[in-house]
């Protein structure tokens, strides 16, 4: 089994799906009687072209913006076990690591949270402690620490426990410098966020519920993501598109943040801003290998244009694309030309 | 249409409710990992089922019913209106899988690293990695080349590597 299977299956144990052929008959007859009521109404398309009204449909409610309960991280389940060196896969006996699961106290999202865990040895005296950080949306950690000179690890525990490190008024992260790069996975949207103004020296904002959206030269929503976000310094988002639209035209992208309270629904998304600041690269993919067709479609999609060479190749099979320019990885601008070399297979042997 | 249903009914057609009980449970599981939500995975799965009970007809005459199910919930999940909605709700509802709290906290970071991945890479890593669909067969399903099918999948794999190996230093 590969590691990332395992990863996988760990990630469904446990789960026991409820769902019977009753449930989903059931969903078929109300499909039917929808339709057959529809059939007689105008519909309204939930979305309109815009996409922003679509946003109020699907928004539960008035938001509320009171300062939250305060819940707090509850850390347990402490293990102490050996280190083993990610590389060599060796135990360090000089190492060990403690891990332990960090559950929220109430349903309501904690803010970033100091913590501190002590490690005890079997007598249950203090023989070390470790101080950090812990932020949602982590439900865990683990951390490494040096075992004292001369001692072993065996019947170690530890405890811990965390204080709030937040701002008790939350507020929301200012968000600037936000652009986008057309990638082959779909528009990563990459931006800075900062305290705002007048934030007190060693406060910090919680966590933030944020939005990224992406949009078309015209204005038009092409896809959205709503994510949280931990780290008040900004970080980098994935984006899906919306099925009707192409990687192509993606030509800007916005990010809102609203401080995360119990159950919230993200921000809507922020309207694009003016012309001049559009910002939007292309992440070059990798069409080495691939046929050339295929090779010329995904660059295409990332509205990339394409110029076709030959070339002798020894390790690319004729007809495949040997050689590309720029390299894959490199982050262009929109009018960049990718040439592609066609093996012609090995150089004749003189 | 007629002709289609006669056969149907005098070859052994398959009938829905075995189909149902042998395949629900890992098609929900799929959806687990695609959604990273229990309620979310149940509802796509059962909507999926819905959608193959309703033209069980010509499924069921297919070489491969299995293969448009999931063909069926990876196209629902792309389109679907309210999966940013529902994921908005369901990620801070807390447990819904049932075992000890300790366990619990572990796989819902699993599940929302695995979430956190683009779309793209969650497919190929749900039919290829987990389901065991060749990358042939994969690519067919997205209508993607097995090239692309193998990229996407490098990626996926390096991205989760990544993304499960952080810790909180």
């Amino acid at each position: 089994m590969t590691d990332v299977r395992e990863l996988l299956r760990e990630a469904v144990e446990g789960f026991e799906p409820r769902g019977d052929r009753g449930s989903v008959e059931g969903r078929v007859e109300r499909r039917r009687r929808r339709r057959q009521v529809a059939a007689g109404v105008v519909a309204l398309g939930v979305f309109a072209a815009g996409g922003v009204l679509a946003w109020a449909a699907l928004r539960p409610g008035a938001s509320t913006t009171a300062a939250p309960e305060s819940s707090t991280y509850v850390l347990s389940g402490f293990q102490v076990r050996p280190h083993v060196d990610p590389a060599s896969g060796e135990v360090d006996p000089m190492r060990a690591d403690v891990s332990f699961a960090a559950r929220w106290s109430t349903d309501t999202y904690p803010g970033v949270h100091r913590c501190e865990v002590r490690i005890l040895d079997p007598a249950g005296f203090d023989v070390g402690s470790l101080s950090f950080e812990l932020s949602p949306p982590s439900r865990s950690g683990s951390h490494e620490f040096a075992v004292p000179i001369g001692g072993s690890i065996e019947g170690t525990t530890a405890e811990g426990s965390c204080d709030p490190d937040r701002l008790d008024a939350p507020v929301a992260v200012v968000i600037s410098g936000e652009r986008v790069v057309r990638t082959v996975d779909g528009p990563m949207v990459v931006y800075d966020a900062a305290p705002p103004e007048g934030t007190l020296d060693g406060a910090r904002p919680g966590a933030q519920a944020c939005t990224a959206t992406v949009w078309g030269d015209d204005g038009r929503l092409l896809g959205t993501a709503s994510f949280y976000s931990a780290d008040p310094s900004g970080g980098v988002q994935d984006v899906d598109l919306d099925e009707r639209s192409s990687l192509a035209e993606v030509a800007q992208a916005t990010v809102t943040c609203r401080p995360y309270v119990r159950e919230d629904a993200f921000p809507d998304p922020k309207p694009p801003g003016p012309a001049s600041t559009r910002s939007v690269t292309i992440l070059v993919p990798d069409v080495v290998g691939l046929p050339p067709s295929e090779a010329r479609a995904s660059l295409a999609a990332l509205g990339l244009g394409v110029s076709v060479t030959a070339a002798h190749s020894d390790e690319v099979a004729t007809g495949l694309v040997a050689a590309q320019q720029p390299l894959p990885g490199v982050e262009v601008s929109t009018r960049t030309h990718i040439t592609i070399e066609i093996s012609q297979g090995p150089a004749p042997i003189e | 249409m007629a002709v289609l249903q006669t056969l149907a009914v005098t070859d052994e057609a398959l009938d829905f409710g075995a189909f149902f009980a042998e395949r629900y449970g890992r098609l929900a599981r799929a959806c687990l990992l695609l959604t990273g939500s229990p309620a979310a995975a149940e509802d796509l799965a059962q909507e999926a089922m819905a959608r193959v009970l309703e033209r069980w007809g010509t499924v069921s005459a297919l070489d491969d019913p299995e293969g448009y199910l999931y063909r069926t919930a990876l196209n629902l999940h792309r389109n679907a209106v309210r999966r940013v909605a529902m994921a908005a709700r369901r990620q801070v509802s807390g447990r819904e899988l049932s075992e000890e709290p300790d366990a619990a906290e572990r796989r819902l970071d699993l599940l929302r690293a695995i979430r956190s991945l683009p779309r793209t890479q969650r497919e190929v890593l749900v039919l290829v990695e987990w389901l065991g669909y060749t990358a042939e067969e994969a690519g067919r399903m997205l209508g993607i080349q097995p090239a692309s099918v193998r990229g996407r999948l490098h990626r996926a794999r390096k991205s989760l590597r990544a993304r499960i190996g952080g810790t909180d230093d």
